[in-house]
């Protein structure tokens, strides 16, 4: 049985820079896996070649056994794969609600699976970022904790199976999130598959089971939290040679 | 001669090489022009991110302006010339200051809508002051030269020297002068550019002034060599942008003087070989082109 | 449908008025120049509301939307001059002209932002003006193209109601429905919302193809109204004009569009006799609403009133 998402020697060149070298792994279904790397390292162009805002240079990406390389966005959301973006992107001049109702929208057959209407459907969703309160204001309106709640709220309105999340606590006071990881933990109990990129290393290290570890383009770990903290390589890349061997 | 059935000889060839040479030679002064007129605007767009749809009026009313100045009053070709440029800078500050500047936050639509209406209001003041017919303005030198036995006016011949001129001394202020280098730093990237103490404020001022010079030299170089309508401010309007996005946004500079080029040597075939009035089409054709299938431009990099 | 029973209360509000609309010119005689005027106004109404459907809703500002009303009434002109064939054959390929004009903008407008669409209506509009002046013989230069009157003028005023009539409550319809949402997203903001699911260009294309139906249609109906079509149908200031009653009136809301379309119109009648100081005093108009309030004057009521 092939893996849920894999990624196969992806390679992302922009002119002569070489963002994204030789990238292998796979995620399998129902895992919470975080993407970290010091600053430049790749991270946010892997996620735009796997959601089909940039083409691979070389290389193949397979979701759900169909090879999906050159798949655009929204052909992608049919299938089941979604992503939030950094900044938050919401479509300002609609209201909350709609916001998340977009996604229910364009994606009938998996709305069917949900067994409730659509108002209902949202208001879930809504409910489970904590937004319900404000679903009738213009998310345009919303003030930044607000919209990366919303983001995530967005993100599920075409009903995902795999979820890429780029450094969604990115801005946020450690209440925020606190209640942020709290709705991810739960979204992961639904059988949502998460993939996170964060920068925030503590935070992110309490919430999944595994790490992935990407610098200069290249993948330089793949295990589980307690390994990763420990891994010279991923030490020497974030903190330099000097700090790189790990205490006894 | 004699007329020989199946050959063409004497004068008749002659007047086939006398075309091609007139379309060659036609294809640099045009070539020169829109290269001018693709630098202002794309300054505007590249610079402040603002696709100014003035750009072709105030080229229009350098025009004007210029024709104002020497017929109606009287004024000397030197001094109604410097009068037309200052006109054009004026007329770019007063848009820029009173009104661009106050949507610089707004959608992009809202730019759109603002420099469209601006552009028509100036057009309407134009045709309502001077009178809706074509208008011919002098020469600024009479007479002409002959090239390879093709004749051309010396205004053309002034006109492709100066223009190329000015293009020189653009790249060489662009790539060698302080100023020029700073103004680069703000279009890249404007916060770390004032970071390293650049004013961009003051650089917005001063592309948006060598901008309006632009637009105003290349009035005052288009009026004496051909009609002057209402229309131009659009026809030229139509011919920036198409040069601008076949050059690309980015890239090298001589991008835009081969993409002027294309577009010059293009209208110019169309106009020989189909008809006069269609060579906008060809600009058009080639805007279609280009944004179907080369969206960023010859030599564009990235952003689209 | 859902969305019709949602939106009753406007097909019904949009009813009543077409219903007055056409009471209008019994009551006052059949007189001449009042039904000119109304005709006149429901054709703008037509154009504005198609036009703010790709500007308003989808952020496409097209300075060209007359160019799918004079391909098509252009179409129809040329038919009728030169074959005999039957009428509602004419008005069908004339119908489907317009819309395939539409793609003219549309395909290359595709790939790129949408602040390009703009440029590419006004180099359409100017090409196919060049056209009709170049090519004299076929398309009457200056003059354009004349037939008889063919239908009555009461006929076409009664029309064109009815046109305005199926134009809006069709548009409200669509604006209200999923369309209408995945076009607004379109204009938010592309490519979250090609994240979500939503394919930009299959409702970009749909957007063009809807906006250059109703206003063909429209175009044929003025066609036959005045018997002529002439090159200004291709020039600048029809189309932007087009543009000023949309943004005055209130793009992105289809009431709002139809208001400014009814209302500048009229205007417009009224100040034909200064006609160059009516297309400043225009286009300053514009100038004012977008700097002073880009929702228009519908758009500013509506979200004064949802504070």
């Amino acid at each position: 049985m092939a893996q849920f998402l894999e990624v196969k020697n992806i390679y992302k060149n922009f002119g002569k820079l070489a963002a994204l070298s030789d990238i292998s792994f796979s995620v399998q279904e129902g895992e919470l896996v975080g993407l970290i790397g010091p600053n430049g390292a790749g991270k946010t162009t892997l996620f735009n070649v796997i959601t089909g805002f940039y083409r691979a240079s070389s290389g193949q990406i397979f979701f759900k056994d169909q090879e999906v390389s050159q798949a655009a966005p929204n052909k992608l959301a049919e299938m089941g794969l979604v992503r939030t973006f950094q900044i938050p992107r919401p479509f300002r001049e609609l209201t909350v609600h709609d916001n998340v109702a977009v996604g229910t929208l364009f994606n009938p057959e998996r709305m069917h699976r949900t067994h409730l209407s659509p108002t209902e459907f949202v208001e879930k969703i809504l409910e489970g970022v904590k937004l319900l309160p404000q679903k009738g204001q213009l998310a345009g309106n919303l003030g930044y904790g607000n919209l990366k709640k919303l983001e995530v709220g967005r993100a599920q309105g075409p009903l995902p199976d795999l979820l890429l999340l780029d450094e969604p606590f990115a801005g946020l006071t450690l209440i925020e999130i606190e209640s942020l990881s709290e709705i991810l933990k739960g979204l992961a109990a639904q059988g949502l598959t998460l993939v996170i990129v964060e920068h925030k290393l503590k935070e992110l290290m309490k919430l999944v089971k595994r790490v992935i570890v990407l610098h200069y383009g290249k993948k330089i770990a793949d295990g589980n939290p307690e390994e990763i903290a420990r891994n010279e390589q991923v030490l020497k890349a974030y903190l330099g040679r000097r700090w790189s061997k790990p205490n006894a | 001669m004699e007329k020989r059935a199946g050959r063409i000889e004497g004068p008749a060839r002659n007047e086939r090489a006398r075309m091609v040479q007139t379309v060659i030679f036609f294809g640099v002064i045009w070539t020169a022009l829109y290269c001018l007129i693709a630098f202002g605007f794309s300054l505007l767009f590249g610079v402040a991110q603002v696709l100014n749809l003035t750009h072709g009026m105030i080229i229009m009313s350098a025009c004007y302006v210029a024709f104002l100045l020497v017929t109606g009053l009287n004024w000397s070709l030197g001094f109604s010339l410097i009068g037309g440029v200052i006109g054009s800078v004026l007329l770019i500050l007063i848009i820029y200051l009173g009104f661009i500047k106050k949507l610089l936050t707004a959608p992009h639509t809202s730019m759109l809508l603002l420099t469209a209406g601006l552009a028509n209001a100036i057009q309407q003041i134009v045709i309502l002051t001077v009178g809706p017919q074509n208008k011919f303005v002098p020469t600024m030198i009479t007479g002409g030269t002959t090239i390879f036995s093709v004749v051309l006016s010396n205004q053309q011949i002034l006109s492709v020297i100066v223009a190329f001129g000015l293009v020189v001394l653009l790249v060489l202020f662009f790539q060698r002068t302080r100023m020029g280098r700073a103004i680069r730093a703000v279009t890249q990237d404007r916060s770390t550019a004032s970071l390293s103490g650049i004013n961009a404020e003051e650089m917005y001022l001063v592309t948006i002034m060598i901008a309006g010079v632009l637009a105003g030299v290349a009035g005052l170089l288009i009026a004496p060599i051909q009609t002057v309508t209402p229309e131009i401010g659009w026809e030229m309007m139509v011919t920036a942008f198409t040069v601008t996005i076949l050059a690309g946004l980015g890239g090298p500079i001589w991008g835009v003087v081969v993409a002027a080029a294309i577009v010059a040597y293009a209208e110019i075939i169309t106009a020989f070989l189909i008809a006069p009035t269609l060579k906008e089409g060809a600009a058009f054709v080639i805007m279609i082109l280009t944004l179907m299938f080369r969206p960023q431009g010859l030599f564009g990099k990235g952003r689209l | 449908m859902e969305t019709v029973r949602r939106e009753l209360f406007s097909i019904m509000t949009i009813g009543i008025l077409s219903i007055g609309l056409a009471v209008v010119a019994p009551v006052s005689g059949y007189d001449f120049y009042l039904i000119g005027l109304l005709t006149s106004a429901c054709l703008w109404v037509i154009y504005v509301v198609c036009w703010d459907l790709l500007a308003g809703y989808t952020g496409m500002l097209n300075f060209g939307q007359l160019l799918f009303a004079g391909v098509a009434a252009y179409t129809v002109a040329l038919i009728e001059i030169h074959l005999k064939i039957p009428r509602p054959l004419t008005m069908l390929i004339g119908l489907l002209a317009g819309i395939l004009s539409s793609l003219l903008i549309g395909l290359p407008s595709l790939r790129v932002r949408s602040t390009y669409f703009a440029l590419v209506s006004f180099a359409v509009l100017l090409v196919f003006f060049r056209i009709t002046l170049t090519f004299v013989e076929t398309f009457g230069g200056d003059y354009g193209l004349s037939i008889a009157r063919v239908f009555s003028r009461e006929m076409l005023y009664y029309t064109s109601i009815i046109l305005m009539a199926a134009t809006l409550i069709t548009l409200r319809l669509i604006v209200k429905s999923r369309i209408g949402m995945a076009l607004q997203c379109i204009r938010e903001d592309e490519e979250t919302a090609r994240a979500v699911g939503v394919n930009i260009q299959r409702y970009k294309l749909m957007a063009c193809l809807i906006s250059a139906f109703f206003t063909s249609l429209a175009g044929i109906c003025g066609f036959y109204y005045m018997g002529h079509v002439g090159p200004e149908v291709f020039g600048m200031m029809g189309s932007f004009n087009v543009v000023i009653m949309g943004v005055v009136g209130g793009a992105g809301t289809i009431f709002g569009a139809a208001l400014g379309a009814g209302a500048l119109s009229v205007i417009l009648e009224f100040m034909r006799p200064i006609a160059e100081y009516r297309n400043i005093g225009y286009a300053l108009l514009l100038v004012l609403v977008v700097m002073m309030a880009s929702r228009g004057i519908w758009g500013s009521l509506a979200s004064y009133f949802r504070k």
